[in-house]
């Protein structure tokens, strides 16, 4: 089911001005509930700005977006009840905490669509249960955690909300391995309960390979095209004329072909290349 | 946005204007300001607008840009012009109403005071802050003040400072529009409600931008030691400043101004106060 539809989405910063950019050129995208929809591009393509547009940040110069087709920006005084439908997790979002606990940081949303304190409670321990945040965490101050920490209470304080749709710029950039799986683990998760529709931006090739189900690669403002990953990363030549990798298991594959090693093109992460190999090995045994 | 701030803006380009040393462009928006203080004839203001006319097409600023920046002047020019227009006493009266009385005096004084401030206005900004970068600003200003070192003013200090507030300008404003845009994704709005609602609505905008700032500092202040930093004392530039012909031309035309101001101060023109 379609949840958010991009109809010829256009916008430039600083029209008339020396310094004006365009960012986005009739934009088309459409993004399912259940589904996680992964953007890859390359610094400056437009990404951040496509992702304000889910949750009417910025609002198109033309064109039209719509959430369970109706138009967000037709009705300015109904935005704020769009921000609590699409969820924004921005870029670093550790640097927005600014309450004296946690568990009071978390609630900032929830609050804020006027919930009752009941209702308020239960949804803080929910989401914390979705990011991994103990109970012993929610009473400290999020001035006193680590970065990885301060990282899950932030998407803690989305997924309180609620949202229909979730969308996550950079999420896991700058963690460790073990955060990165726990983080984007827990997103599946919240998913998996909610039917949510999931947008995830990502430079990691690897999370998106093992993550998205649907890849959209924007170039210079525009989609260049998208597809499921394994069909993207089939592309790698145009991939990598964009200025963006394939996953190490896609780069794997392609010497392993080359070498007469009939590794199938549906292949694009390193536990299904593992599992692939190891029974072409005992076959041959 | 809080981007759209075009006053003081600098605008980067390679214009004569652009290129001429920053030392001069203060010293020589030094002089064009005396001489806006000095004029009292019509005349004179005439060569002041000329001379800005012609630094302004030297300067390749757009016209546009220019007009913009006096947007935010605006209000104070129509205030004073009309403060002088109403309350100037003089001779000779040309309009009563009421208690409203203007005097020919009063016109003058209104319309000079005026397009005083207009000039004052758009000169320094195109002399300075649209073809100067800050940091060429800050360097020449040090450079200027460098002989009140011997009576033990912190001049590089100060200019380290100013130069660092300048440079963080745009990024605390960025980083202030990026908060605002994340604590509107969770439902916050600052523009409903009453006072203390409003006021309320700042702190989860103000905290984050002072954590920020001061991690920011600190950042710097270490990625300075790393560099060596110890001051002034014995520090070398990167470009040195040199006047070269032109500069010294310029300053003369500075100079020149004043003197051209001040005696047709004394030219009976009739309009002359």
């Amino acid at each position: 089911m379609v949840k958010i539809q991009l109809e010829n989405v256009c916008y430039t910063y600083g029209p008339g001005t020396p310094f004006a950019k365009t960012a986005l050129k009739s934009v088309n995208l459409s993004i399912e509930a259940g589904r996680i929809t992964g953007i890859i591009g390359h610094t400056g393509s437009g990404k951040s700005t496509l992702v304000r547009m889910f949750n009417g940040l910025l609002a198109p110069d033309s064109g039209r977006v719509l959430l369970d087709g109706a138009d967000i920006n037709a009705d300015k005084k109904a935005l704020s009840s769009v921000r609590c439908r699409v969820g924004l997790v921005m870029q670093y979002p550790e640097y927005q905490l600014f309450d004296e606990t946690v568990e009071k940081d978390i609630a900032f949303g929830p609050r804020n669509m006027g919930l009752p304190p009941e209702e308020i409670a239960a949804r803080v321990r929910e989401a914390a249960g979705f990011t991994g945040l103990g109970e012993e965490i929610l009473s400290k101050s999020p001035f006193d955690l680590s970065g990885g920490q301060k990282r899950r209470v932030a998407i803690a304080g989305i997924l309180a909300m609620k949202p229909e749709v979730l969308v996550l710029d950079e999420p896991a950039a700058g963690l460790d391995p073990k955060g990165r799986r726990e983080i984007l683990g827990g997103l599946l998760r919240y998913r998996d309960t909610t039917g949510a529709a999931v947008v995830i931006v990502s430079h990691n090739m690897e999370d998106m390979a093992s993550y998205a189900d649907r890849i959209v690669v924007l170039r210079k403002a525009e989609i260049a095209f998208e597809g499921a990953p394994a069909e993207v990363f089939a592309r790698r030549r145009e991939l990598e004329e964009n200025g963006l990798d394939v996953p190490d298991a896609v780069r794997i594959a392609d010497k392993l072909r080359e070498r007469g090693v009939p590794v199938p093109e549906e292949i694009c992460t390193v536990e299904e290349e593992a599992v692939y190999l190891s029974r072409l090995l005992a076959l041959q045994k | 946005m809080l981007k759209d701030v075009t006053l003081g803006q600098f605008f980067p380009g390679t214009s004569f204007l652009h290129r001429v040393d920053p030392r001069t462009k203060v010293l020589l928006s030094l002089c064009y300001i005396v001489a806006l203080f000095c004029v009292k004839s019509a005349l004179g203001m005439l060569l002041c607008a000329l001379t800005l006319v012609s630094f302004h097409a030297a300067s390749r600023i757009p016209l546009r840009t220019v007009a913009n920046g006096i947007k935010p002047i605006l209000f104070i020019l129509i205030f004073t012009f009309f403060i002088n227009l109403f309350w100037t006493r003089g001779e000779t009266l040309l309009l009563s109403w009421k208690f409203i009385r203007i005097y020919r005096e009063g016109v003058v004084n209104a319309l000079m005071m005026a397009v005083r401030i207009l000039l004052l206005v758009t000169g320094s900004s195109i002399f300075l802050t649209y073809t100067t970068s800050p940091i060429m600003l800050t360097d020449a200003l040090e450079q200027l003040l460098s002989p009140l070192k011997k009576i033990k003013v912190p001049v590089h200090d100060f200019s380290m400072m100013m130069t660092i507030a300048l440079r963080f300008i745009p990024t605390l404003i960025e980083e202030t529009d990026r908060i605002m845009d994340a604590q509107r994704a969770r439902g916050a709005s600052f523009s409903t409600g009453g006072l203390i609602k409003r006021a309320k609505a700042l702190i989860p905008i103000l905290i984050p931008l002072f954590v920020c700032a001061f991690k920011r500092a600190d950042d710097l202040a270490v990625a300075m030691e790393c560099r060596c930093y110890r001051g002034g004392e014995g520090r070398t530039r990167m470009t040195v400043l040199r006047f070269s012909f032109a500069d010294y031309l310029l300053m003369l035309s500075g100079a020149a101004l004043i003197a051209a101001v001040i005696l047709l101060n004394r030219v009976p023109l009739g309009i002359s106060l």
